[in-house]
């Protein structure tokens, strides 16, 4: 089920309600059975998929805590193997297939495995990790092994952050199914803010500009270099706004029944290196790269000194694409971002030298101009079809800029706008149909992201919005919805992480 | 829960009464409002059609409409012009509903049918649609027609029953045989192009299709047709002259067999339902087509006139 769909609009009201209504003892059972409605609105049999997995978790995290040594490490393994497997199948057996067949053909071998024509279960690499990170915590011996079935399930499975994330930790959610939820006015009334703000990120600013970019990317080689590079930025922010999107109606729907979700962005256009930039971009799927993978690839690699740390830097980065989706591009994606990761990490001391001779805000200002830039750049590889494909459209769209820069000094020499004018020419996609207005309407959306963020990070959205009097704040709330009902889109465009 | 709920109801109200607002402030569809000042003022005809209806020539002296033609052509007759670009069979059928629907009903509708806009160039391209118009033609709850965004925008209705997508994969024909996809034919490189190669693919993909009885189009304008029929509405339709000389100048005789069939089938069906069918599609001369490079029936101000006075002499004057 989309947030983004009256379906859940007539869905939320319905569980919550019944939720506060139930008695203690069924809710969980409420929430479960909700749910499994919730996922089973993509494809019902990829329950059993679910199901699986939950079995299995299950009763590795009960197997593993009443065991010791080499056996515990056996179970701990069979369960990556289960869960790795299921993901492996549904995800990335058609990568590997088409890989190995293209190295047979290299080598002239006779390679004859067919490719599985399956979908892939919505947010599969999202709950398979919230899975492992159970039975990882309770290998480790910071998490108990859940005893009740319906609470774990209800763990892996609970609605709002199922297919999207955030990547919970069991000691963050399992026991707050254990706590008793009154209804809260106060607490009620802010998850539906924070949902709102969900819904304008998505609905409003992310679809909009979705609809440039799709049409951009679709035909890439009509356009001009300029439009590309338009279409980068204004990826940089869909991908954003549809994403943190999702995870403010996620928080917000939870936050309503009262379970406190773990935040999965903190204004990660702000960060002024990507170092900076990965801790407060899905800060729950980098956390759990670096608590399982790069953690202990550093502790391994310790002895090679910075050349180890590079090592896992790239191993996890390189894991970190290959978690989005079953392609070199992604790979790549990651790669680049490890790399600039080490590269950062090797030249720390130098940065920091340099930012002393030159005033703060100079170096924050070129800080998050870098960190944005290489983010918008490195996007083509997450977004286009082929390697060639975001290698062209990176290519060009630097291209426009080399022009635009060329332009403008001429324009400076002649003292005249006629030179820059055919460089700053942007074009607007068929598919958009927004006529002449649109440079005004795609302004206006990025006025608002802009000032959503700026008062967010200054004052907090919603506290700051909490302390307006009643027709102010009502006000605010009626032009957002109204906003929402009238600009939205009418495609239909799902949130970009489901297929993960 | 309980000042929730006081709290949340009053909020629902405002939202709704805000929409109204909001969407008459917008006005999303302002002809919405044309069609009813023409049933306000009881025109006793509502002339339908596209852009055919009021594009001429830059060396006209009279830049009257065919509409407008046909009006002082037949004095005394009160006519509402209600043509639009790209209207469509599928749009008529909508329109005549709402027609069908009032407590004061025009006479008559007359019903211009562009053989163009059974292709796939039209039919089926996503901005052609209308889903807004036709939701509001046919909307029978008061004030709903207000909501049609939001409800579009929450997936409650499907506005967008074509997607790009799907209009780029449409086999496009010539006559029998696929020569491709719409991509091929209709995408936005190519649109800009003029070079004679391009003019003779557009006229293909245009007209060179063989339209069948189960066209969706076809069938909408049957149900046009039904629909007028119940209501007491007379229809007045006839095909639109397109430029079939200048198709013969590409494809030899065989464009205007084409196009003559595809006519002979709307006529029949149109006859079957007891109305009367004027093929205007092969009377005209290149020279009262305005436009040389693209297929869009535009028309001179002679070949206007000739059509207004066909319109006059096999309908208004019988009636």
């Amino acid at each position: 089920m989309l947030f983004n769909s009256y379906h859940f609009f007539i869905f939320f009201p319905v569980v919550v309600s019944a939720y506060f209504l139930l008695p203690n003892k069924y809710r969980t059972l409420w929430l479960l059975f909700a749910s499994c409605l919730f996922y089973a609105a993509f494809i019902p049999a990829y329950l059993l998929i679910l199901f699986f997995l939950i079995v299995v978790d299950y009763f590795s995290g009960k197997v593993i805590e009443e065991t010791e040594g080499a056996r515990r490490y056996r179970y701990l393994l069979a369960s990556i193997i289960a869960n790795g497997g299921v993901l492996f199948f549904f995800k990335y057996f058609n990568f590997f297939n088409e890989n190995v067949a293209t190295l047979a053909r290299f080598l002239h071998w006779n390679y004859s495995i067919g490719f599985l024509s399956i979908a892939l279960p919505i947010g599969l690499s999202f709950h398979t990790f919230q899975s492992l990170s159970y039975v990882i915590e309770v290998y480790r011996k910071k998490q108990k092994a859940e005893r009740n079935f319906l609470s774990y399930a209800l763990y892996v499975m609970f609605f709002p952050q199922l297919v999207a994330g955030p990547i919970e930790r069991p000691q963050n959610l399992l026991h707050q199914f254990y706590e008793r939820h009154f209804f809260e006015y106060e607490r009620f009334t802010r998850g539906l803010q924070r949902m709102l703000f969900g819904f304008v990120k998505k609905m409003l600013i992310a679809d909009n500009l979705a609809i440039y970019v799709n049409a951009v990317y679709s035909h890439h080689s009509l356009y001009s270099g300029m439009t590309l590079f338009v279409a980068l930025i204004f990826f940089a922010i869909e991908l954003y706004c549809d994403f943190s999107g999702y995870a403010d109606i996620a928080i917000g729907s939870a936050d309503a029944m009262g379970f406190r979700l773990m935040e999965n962005f903190k204004f990660p256009y702000s960060a002024t290196t990507i170092t900076e930039f990965w801790r407060k971009w899905h800060i729950s799927l980098s956390g759990w790269i670096r608590d399982y993978i790069f953690t202990p690839l550093a502790f391994q690699w310790r002895s090679f000194s910075k050349i180890g740390v590079i090592g896992a830097l790239l191993c996890s980065f390189a894991f970190v694409g290959l978690w989005h989706g079953a392609s070199w591009n992604y790979v790549f994606f990651g790669f680049l971002h490890g790399v600039i990761l080490s590269v950062e990490f090797l030249t720390s001391r130098l940065r920091r030298s340099i930012s002393l001779l030159i005033p703060s805000w100079a170096s924050e200002c070129f800080g998050r101009f870098y960190t944005f830039l290489f983010w918008c750049f490195s996007l083509a590889f997450f977004r286009a079809g082929t390697f060639g494909e975001a290698v062209s459209i990176i290519f060009r769209a630097f291209q426009g800029i080399i022009n635009l820069i060329g332009s403008a000094l001429l324009s400076i020499a002649e003292r005249s706008i006629q030179p820059i004018l055919p460089s700053l020419r942007v074009m607007e996609p068929l598919t958009t149909n927004r006529g002449h207005e649109y440079i005004l309407f795609f302004s206006i959306i990025l006025f608002l992201f802009i000032l959503i963020e700026w008062i967010d990070r200054k004052w907090g959205l919603i506290q700051g919005i909490s302390k307006l009097p009643i027709v102010v704040r009502w006000f605010i709330y009626l032009s957002l919805i109204l906003g929402i009902m009238n600009f939205g889109v009418t495609e239909e465009i799902p949130f970009i992480y489901f297929q993960f | 829960m309980k000042i929730f709920f006081r709290a949340f109801f009053v909020f629902i109200f405002l939202l709704l009464t805000f929409q109204i607002i909001t969407d008459s402030f917008l006005k999303p569809f302002p002809r919405f409002d044309l069609l009813n000042t023409y049933l306000e003022e009881k025109k006793q005809i509502i002339y339908l059609g596209d852009s055919v209806i009021f594009s001429g020539a830059n060396n006209d002296t009279d830049h009257s409409s065919i509409s407008e033609m046909t009006e002082k052509m037949n004095n005394g007759i009160t006519i509402g012009d209600y043509s639009s670009p790209a209207y469509n069979p599928i749009l008529y059928e909508g329109i005549m509903d709402y027609l069908s629907r009032q407590s004061y009903k025009p006479e008559a509708v007359i019903l211009p049918v562009n053989l163009r806009s059974f292709s796939p160039l039209w039919k089926d391209n996503p901005m052609f649609q209308f889903e807004k118009e036709k939701f509001y033609f046919t909307s029978q709850i008061p004030l709903l027609y207000h909501f049609y965004k939001p409800l579009a925008v929450m997936r409650a209705i499907n506005a967008n029953t074509i997607s790009w997508d799907s209009y780029y994969g449409i086999p496009v024909y010539y006559g029998e045989k696929q020569v491709g996809t719409m991509k091929d034919f209709d995408n936005e490189k190519k649109f800009a192009s003029s070079t004679e190669a391009r003019i003779r693919e557009k006229y293909a993909v245009s007209y060179l299709f063989n339209l069948k009885q189960d066209d969706r189009s076809l069938l909408a304008l049957e149900r046009t047709l039904d629909i007028a029929t119940h209501a007491g509405i007379k229809v007045y339709l006839y095909i639109t002259p397109l430029d079939h000389e200048k198709g013969e100048d590409y494809f030899g005789k065989d464009f205007t067999t084409q196009i003559q069939k595809n006519a002979k089938l709307v006529c029949d069906m149109v006859k079957e339902k007891g109305f009367q069918c004027l093929d205007l599609s092969s009377r005209l001369p290149h020279k009262n087509f305005s436009t040389p490079d693209y297929p869009v029936e535009h028309l001179d101000q002679s070949g206007r006139t000739y059509v207004a006075e066909q319109v006059t002499k096999t309908f208004l004057k019988r009636r």
